[in-house]
């Protein structure tokens, strides 16, 4: 048994982005096969029907697709379309964030250019 | 009407066999051994006891835990009040007849066989109880048990269905209505009637009498388990 | 979707105390419910009152579309483990399996004896000498293992140690999913089983307070820390459950049933969202509906 983080946020939602995390990090491959509702369920110890819901969503973004009688599988360009969705999301929780904490510390655009090239 | 379901009801009785079986002929035969013992010391004219009286004070008593041990129960594990009035009945029926069989045996070998256990000791068979055959003396001893099983039964019902205060007032109403018919048999010299009428009677026609009032207090616990609660 | 229970303005009136106020609502077939709320706050007389253990003073109760009362067909449908059972003096475990297996028709007499070993239940053992977790555990063995279409737990966990709680979660979801039925998990203790839950029923004295899916509702109360005049202007048209202010750093916790997805953009507003756990939540909607009267 695994445990969610207890964060409060529906478990559907981290369901789906668990799901997501292992197709962008590669270890859920385009085409194969991923886990049950039921094996979800019993793995985070949830209720089956809010594992379906967080799969699901991901059905209706099409990055899973539904083989009759066998179960779900990640969909071709999967991949692909998560990054385009969270480089979306990327400017929003990251950029916009560090900015103002930038802004804050009196951090130049300068500064910050020099410190991400530094990492990079 | 399914056999199953009283049965199942019936079985939550007979796995108390303790209760049920043992204890009470514990009791009756523990009684016994010390009548015996006494008879034995004593030994010159013959002992009449009422020690088998234990029995149906048992009958009354269990019919008074009974409710008490097994009604809140069966409700909460599904079981309808119906199933466990006919399962109870199904239980108490096999009981006493059991005993009457066993009691009426006893008499039988202390009164014919053994003639007072060779020390004049009657322990199961008295007097007028015990007259006529096996089987009269098997029906008085049954309906005996059974009245005092329901006496209890009808007794505890009441607790279940109008709790502290249904009992207490179903006592005073008793009381009362005793007091008064005493008062009346006495002003109007109907004792005297009474037991002349009754005397005339053998132990096997008063049990004809008895009936009636097993079936008023066989529908009158089933009427008041009907409604009763957890 | 079908509805096994209807629940319809009943109300449950003692001398002296209210127990159940005008309660209406319907459970859905197949599903997991979390029934909620403080000790004494009436779930158990609900419950009652479904089983046919008690009488509603007022309104009306159907099971799978019919009276419960002397309904021998319905009443072998529902399986209610109440933390309270009373039992035989004489009974010992095995005593109130072999009656649990007689009277339901689901039973399953492996699955039974598969968790009596989980629990490490003593089968000889009088029922009267077993410890407050034991009991318990033969509690959860029955309602388990009759595979009754509904079931019901009453505070099925009290005094288990986090090993049997452990078993419990899993055996229900395993089973659950294997056996589809309706459960309903009454209990004062929410956040350790709110992620087994679908929908919620949350009670306070005597009344319904709240009733609902669980994953819309954790979407729907949530905290927002910040600068108190940021926080002031987020939470203008918005309904607030609890607020509190350290210097000029303001928390409010909201109610949004609306759509709105504001929480989704709080960053570039420099705004904080903090998870509510359900616990927290059931508090803070309790509270809300006292103040409005509590009515539903």
């Amino acid at each position: 048994m695994a445990k969610l983080p207890e964060d409060g946020r529906p478990i559907f939602v981290q369901i789906a982005e668990m799901i997501e995390d292992d197709i962008l990090e590669g270890r859920l491959a385009e085409e194969t096969q991923v886990p049950s509702t039921n094996q979800f369920a019993s793995f985070y110890r949830i209720n089956p029907a809010t594992a379906a819901k967080g799969v699901n969503q991901l059905v209706d973004q099409s990055i899973l697709y539904k083989k009759r009688g066998i179960g779900m599988f990640v969909s071709t360009g999967a991949q692909e379309k998560l990054r385009e969705k969270r480089r979306e999301l990327f400017y929003e929780q990251y950029i916009v964030a560090m900015i103002q904490e930038a802004k804050k510390l009196g951090i130049t655009k300068d500064q910050l250019t020099e410190m991400i090239q530094k990492r990079g | 009407m399914s056999l199953t379901n009283i049965l199942t009801a019936a079985k939550i009785h007979f796995r108390g066999k303790m209760i049920w079986f043992f204890t009470p002929w514990i009791i009756v035969v523990g009684s016994f051994l010390i009548n015996l013992i006494i008879a034995g010391a004593i030994g010159d004219k013959p002992i009449y006891t009422g020690g088998v009286a234990a029995i149906y004070i048992y009958m009354l008593i269990l019919g008074i835990v009974t409710i008490k041990q097994t009604f809140v129960f069966s409700i909460g594990f599904s079981i309808r009040r119906k199933d466990y009035f006919y399962g109870t009945a199904t239980m108490v029926f096999i009981t006493c007849l059991s005993a009457a069989v066993f009691l009426s045996l006893l008499s039988f070998i202390e009164g014919d066989l053994f003639d007072g256990w060779g020390v004049e000791l009657y322990f199961f068979h008295l007097p007028y109880l015990n007259e006529g055959n096996i089987f009269v003396q098997a029906w008085i001893i049954f309906i005996l048990l059974v009245y005092f099983f329901y006496l209890g039964f009808s007794i505890s019902s009441v607790y279940r269905r109008f709790g502290k205060w249904g009992l207490t007032i179903l006592s005073i109403i008793t009381l009362f209505l005793g007091s008064a018919f005493t008062a009346l048999c006495m002003y109007f010299g109907w004792w005297t009637i009474l037991f002349t009428k009754i005397s005339i009677y053998t132990a096997l026609q008063l049990t004809w009498w008895l009936v009636p009032f097993v079936v008023i207090h066989l529908l009158f616990s089933y009427w008041m388990l009907r409604k009763a609660t957890v | 979707m079908s509805n096994i229970l209807e629940v319809k303005n009943v109300t449950k009136a003692y001398k002296d105390v209210t127990a159940v106020n005008e309660i209406s609502f319907s459970i859905e077939e197949n599903k997991i419910y979390g029934f909620l709320g403080r000790n004494g706050a009436g779930k158990t007389t609900i419950m009652n009152m479904i089983t046919a253990q008690l009488f509603p003073t007022e309104g009306e109760i159907k099971v799978f579309g019919e009276e419960p009362y002397e309904n021998r067909g319905i009443l072998q449908k529902v399986c209610f483990i109440k933390e309270s059972q009373a039992y035989p003096e004489y009974f010992r475990v095995m005593d109130v399996l072999a009656t649990a297996a007689s009277i339901y028709p689901n039973w399953d007499e492996d699955y039974a004896q598969q968790l009596v070993t989980s629990f490490q239940l003593p089968q000889k053992r009088n029922m009267k000498k077993l410890s407050r977790g034991m009991l318990s555990s033969v509690g959860i063995v029955v309602g388990l293992a009759s595979r009754a279409p509904l079931t019901i737990f009453d505070e099925p966990y009290l005094g288990l140690d986090a090993v049997a709680r452990s078993i419990f979660y899993d055996q229900l979801l395993k089973d659950y999913s294997n056996n589809p039925r309706t459960v309903i998990l009454s209990t004062h203790l929410i956040d350790e089983v709110s992620q087994l839950l679908e929908h919620i029923l949350v009670m306070d004295n005597g009344r319904l307070v709240m009733k609902g899916d669980l994953e819309t509702l954790r979407g729907q109360v949530y905290t927002i820390v910040g600068d108190s005049q940021k926080v002031e202007k987020y939470i203008k048209e918005k309904e607030v459950l609890h607020q509190e202010k350290l210097g000029s750093i303001l928390s409010a916790t909201i109610y949004d049933t609306g759509v709105s997805k504001d929480h989704l953009k709080l960053d570039g507003l420099g705004l904080e969202y903090v998870p509510v756990s359900l616990q927290q939540a059931v508090i803070y909607l309790t509270n809300r509906s006292r103040k409005q009267g509590g009515v539903m």
